[in-house]
Formats: structure tokens, sequence, C-alpha cells
């Protein structure tokens, strides 16, 4: 039977006879007009007789029924109550406290800048603290090499290189491909086609191929190097090696920024060659230049000086990538949502800085006039 | 009495490895029941096939009387409203403080007003024996038996009717855990549940279990009271139970 109650008025005093199934999935329906009841008369008798079932959400309702009605100086009395249920509103009785504490803070406006503003500010100093760190311990190594661990690094150089040289190949073909295409159709007005592989190889190998190339890396690996220090910190994994005198900067850090220093030049070695590699097929199929004309030309144009500026960049960005992705796996706390925050601003903050590098490099390249 | 949780010649296999070889077991209303074996003899498994995260290989399970491999969706859900489970390590929603993880269920399944809700949660925070006060902290805020108790008053939320414990006194104090051991007891004689636990602790065995069952080659080798599981021969059980003040309080 469902939940419901009936209300008798008689000789000054009310009854609420109460019926059915007084549950938490069921006190929905009578809980707002209970709440709204007004009594006129001196007593209120509460008769649980009819009730089936009840549970400590219908007895917490009934309770609070009975307090609220006894603070408008009325006699209240909840009767016909087995065994079982008397022991329950017993419970509810010795936990009861008076109406729950809602607070709800309400940061304003300028609380919440300040709070961002030394948030940004420990940022940083953490940030530089990691650096700083991580300088130290790479002399520590420096001066006693046996520490380095070398299977590690060998096993990060795996994942973080090798395994990315499919998507770095398709990557850097397709943009070979359509950085071609593009600039024959601008260079076939001026009957310049032949400048296409100017183009296309100095672009690749001086920019476009180090950008993808790290673009890509940030994606794959910062995000990898979060997540997997991040799980290895909640399941107190970092504080296990600690105790052990396992140091975690030579475990797991120095592997990775090495293994990504040494991997990332590979790659943009790769890329340049797929990359150009693409640009020579979109070549051939767009004005029918042949393969043996467009290596010719490319012998011609590109000097040494833009490929090894391309691979130069190579090591630092593979730092700024590798740095950022461990730094925030270590940021990670407690709870398990911070590690898709922390990874997510792992990859963003790792693409960015790797930008504004190859920005700066940009300008002193071209300062230097090389 | 009822039969709430039955279990009829489960097997489980996962590849060529042999987890359970036919287990039966029987569960009645308001009973305690704990299960007792050794560290990879299937505890866990067994729990899990109860509480419909793994499918066993071949048996079949019934709960409240109906098969659970024959239920519709509607009455799956209905089924896991009535039942509530307590994790090993509590499994509280690390993203959402005590409170949070209390009223997500009567948010998510009732429509009771917000007023309410914060009642009912003071309601099981006292219950469980936790200060109100936590009820604004997150997970990691919390000591691993504060953890336990907030993870139980999730799991009362919604007053179930079977509740399933993963060792619950594991990693607790002593005190705590014969606390613990007093909590069960008395929500279940108030609430009218029935409990189902995984459990090494002999004191909670000797304390509150009213039935267990050991498992042990890939079978119940004992079960029943107390004193009957005792009389079994199987060295496990000798084993396990070979300890004085057991022997000396019976």
């Amino acid at each position: 039977m469902d939940i419901k109650y009936k209300i008798r008025e008689e000789n000054n005093t009310t009854y609420i006879y109460c019926y059915g199934i007084w549950r938490v999935n069921t006190i929905e329906k009578v809980e707002r007009s209970l709440d709204k009841l007004t009594f006129s008369n001196n007593s209120v008798f509460i008769d649980l007789m009819k009730v089936t079932e009840l549970d400590s959400s219908g007895a917490l309702l009934l309770f609070l029924l009975k307090k609220k009605v006894q603070k408008n100086g009325l006699q209240v009395n909840i009767e016909n109550i087995n065994e079982k249920y008397k022991k329950l509103f017993k419970l509810i009785e010795d936990s009861y406290k008076e109406e729950p504490k809602i607070t709800i803070k309400n940061n304003n406006f300028i609380e919440n800048i300040g709070k961002k503003s030394v948030d940004t500010y420990r940022y940083l100093i953490y940030f530089l603290t990691f650096i700083g760190e991580l300088f130290v311990k790479s002399i520590y190594i420096l001066k006693k090499p046996s520490n380095f661990r070398f299977k590690e690094t060998i096993y990060f150089i795996n994942s973080a290189g090798i395994n990315a040289l499919p998507i770095i190949g398709m990557t850097s073909f397709l943009v070979g491909v359509v950085i071609a295409y593009q600039t024959i159709v601008q260079l076939n007005k001026f009957g310049a086609d032949i400048f296409v592989v100017d183009a296309s190889a100095i672009s690749i190998a001086r920019e476009l191929g180090p950008m993808i190339t790290a673009i890509v890396v940030a994606g794959r690996t910062a995000s990898a190097y979060t997540a997997e220090l991040g799980a290895m910190k909640l399941t107190e994994e970092i504080n296990a090696m600690k105790t052990m005198g396992f140091m975690p900067f030579y475990f797991l850090v120095i592997p990775r920024v090495v293994a990504l220093i040494i991997a990332l030049p590979i790659l943009i070695f790769f890329s340049d060659i797929v990359g150009i590699f693409g640009s020579m097929v979109a070549t051939k199929a767009q004005i029918g230049l042949s393969f043996d004309i467009f290596i010719n030309r490319v012998y011609e144009v590109l000097s040494l000086k833009h490929y090894i500026i391309g691979i130069a960049k190579g090591p630092f960005f593979a730092f700024i990538i590798a740095v950022i992705g461990v730094f925030h796996g270590l940021r990670v706390s407690q709870d398990t949502e911070s590690i898709g925050k922390e990874t997510t601003k792992s990859v963003v903050n790792a693409i960015f800085f790797v930008i504004v590098c190859d920005a700066l490099f940009s300008v002193i390249f071209t300062e230097l006039g090389i | 009495m009822k039969s709430v949780v039955k279990m009829e010649n489960i097997v489980t296999k996962f590849g060529s490895k042999v987890v359970h070889n036919g287990i039966n077991l029987e569960v009645e209303q308001n009973e305690i029941y704990g299960i007792l074996g050794e560290s990879g003899a299937g505890k866990s498994v067994l729990l899990k096939e109860m509480t419909m995260l793994l499918k066993p290989t071949s048996g079949s399970i019934y709960i409240f009387g109906k098969n659970i491999n024959n239920l519709s969706a509607k009455e799956v859900l209905e089924l896991k409203k009535n039942w509530g489970v307590l994790f090993q390590f509590g499994a509280l929603f690390t993203s959402l403080t005590v409170a949070n993880n209390i009223a997500i269920l009567l948010r998510e399944y009732t429509n009771i007003s917000k007023k309410m809700v914060n009642y009912i949660i003071d309601e099981k925070l006292e219950m469980v024996g936790l200060d109100t006060s936590v009820k604004y902290l997150y997970p990691h805020e919390l000591s691993g038996g504060m953890v336990k108790r907030a993870a139980l008053a999730r799991t009362l939320a919604l007053d179930p009717k079977l509740l399933f414990l993963d060792e619950p006194t594991s990693g607790l104090d002593p005190v705590g855990a014969r606390g613990f051991d007093e909590l069960v007891v008395g929500l279940r004689d108030i609430l009218d549940l029935t409990i189902i636990m995984i459990t090494h602790d002999l004191d909670t065995i000797h304390n509150i279990v009213d039935k267990l069952s050991i498992l042990a080659d890939k079978k119940v080798v004992a079960s029943g009271t107390l004193e009957e599981v005792l009389k079994s021969n199987h060295p496990f059980v000798k084993k396990f139970f070979k300890n004085e003040y057991i022997n000396a309080s019976i």
C-alpha cells in the first residue's frame, strides 16, 4: 500500500493517521504537504498503526514533524509503534541536532582574484623549485653516473620515440602534401612553379618539422608522463619509493627527461624526411615535376644550416615537454579528478611553451642573421 | 526464515584458472553472514558476483528470491537500490565531499527536499558515529577509519535491506573495529538488515557473525554457526582457528 496520511480533528485534538510504506523512496510524496500543516488544536496524535513499513528516513520525517509541532508549544505523541520502530525512533532522537547548518561559502570577485594570484605565484615557485632540483640532481648524476637509470631511459626512448614514429610520419607527410599543394597554386600565377621546392623544403626543415613533431609529442608524451606519475602518486607508489630511499628524481624524472631529449631530435629528423617526401609526391601529382629534379633542387636550396637549426630545437622542445609533463604528474593530489586536471594542464602548457620557445628561437636566429 | 541470498553451484574460471568449483551458500533474512578464506580463495570474486560486478562462469544466484540473471534492466535497478555495498577501501567519490557522497543517492533516486536531504545526511553520519562536521570534508582529508564510517553512511543512504561489507574492520584499530562491530549489529537490529561480510577478524567472527562459510580448495569447506564450523577437520579451518583465546572462550 502506498504512503498516505489522514487528519481527523476531535475534542481539541488532531489525529494524524499514517498508512502504508514510509520509506526513503516514498516520503517525497507526503513530505511537502506535511511540512505545510498547521495545527489549531492543543494536542496532536500521530498514529502509526497502519504503517506497514518504516525506515530511518520515514521515521526521521515523522520525528521532525513532532519536533516542529512541539516547538509551537503543542502536545505531541507518536502512537501505536511496535518495539522495533521504537528503537528506530530512539536512535533518531539520540542523533538529532537542531536544524542542520548549511554553510555555503560564496567567494566574492576580489577574493577570487587574490586566491588565483596567490595560486599562480605558488605554482611558479614550485615550478622553479622543480627545475632547480632537476638541475642539481643532474649535476649529482654527472658526478656519479652509476645513479643514472639506463634501462628506464631506453624504455622511455622506445615508448616516447619509436612508438611515435607512425603518427609523426602520417602527420608530417600530410603537412608536406598540404604545404606543397597550396604553394604551387600561388607560385603557378608567376610561372615560378619550381620554387615550391624551396618553399616546402626550407619551411619543413626549419619550422614545420620541429613544430609538428613537438606538438604531437606534447600531446602523446606529456599526457602519458602526467598520467603515469599521477597514478603513482595516488597509489602512494612514490611515497613508497621515498621510504625505500629511492630518489623519485633518479628513478622517474631524469630517465623521462633524458629519453625525450634523445628521442625528439631523431623524431624531427624523421619528420623532415617524410614531410619533404610528402611535398615531393604532391608536386609530382600537381605539376608533374619528377623526383630527380625535386631532389636536385633540394640539394641546391636547402643549406645545412636550416636543417641543423630545425634539429637543434629538438632538445629544447623535449626538455619543455618532459619537464612540464613530469611536473604536473607530481602535482596530482589525493583525488582522482586532479589527474584529469593536471593532464589537461600539462598538454596545454607543453604545447603553449613549445610555441613560445619556437618564437624566441625564430627571433634570435633572424637577429643573428642565420 | 526467508532466504535473501542464495548461490547454487557457482563455478568461476578466469581463462584456465578455476577460482570456484561448485559453491553453494544461503543467507537468511536478518543474518550477519561471514565469508572467510585464505588470500586468493576467491572471496572478493564471490562478493563481486553477488553484487553483479562479475558473472560466474556457471551457476545461479538468487537475491530476494529472484535469479539475478533473469532480471530486466528495471528490476536490476530496483535491486541495486535495495542493497548497499561497502568496499574494502571505502571507494568514496574523491571529488565529492562526504555530504555529497551521501546525498548523491538521495538526489539521483528520490525527490526529497534539500532540507530533508540535509537532515538525512546528519542522521546517517550520527548513526555511523561520525561528527556531522566531517560532512564538508573531502575523502582524502579523512583518516582510514573515518573513510570506512563515511562509506558505511553512504551505503545506508537509501536504507537498503541487504548490506555487503568487504573486510569492514581491516585497517581499523582494535577499539575502532569493535565499535564498528557494535555498529553493524545495532544497525541490523534496528533497520532489519541482512549483512554479508568478508572478514578475517576473529573477534568479528566470534562476536557478531551468526553464520559463516569457509572457502578453500575452490569450495565451501565448512559452513554454519561458529560451533559447527569449528567441528570441521579441514586443514585451513584448523589452522585459521588455532587460536588459544577463541577456543578458551567457547
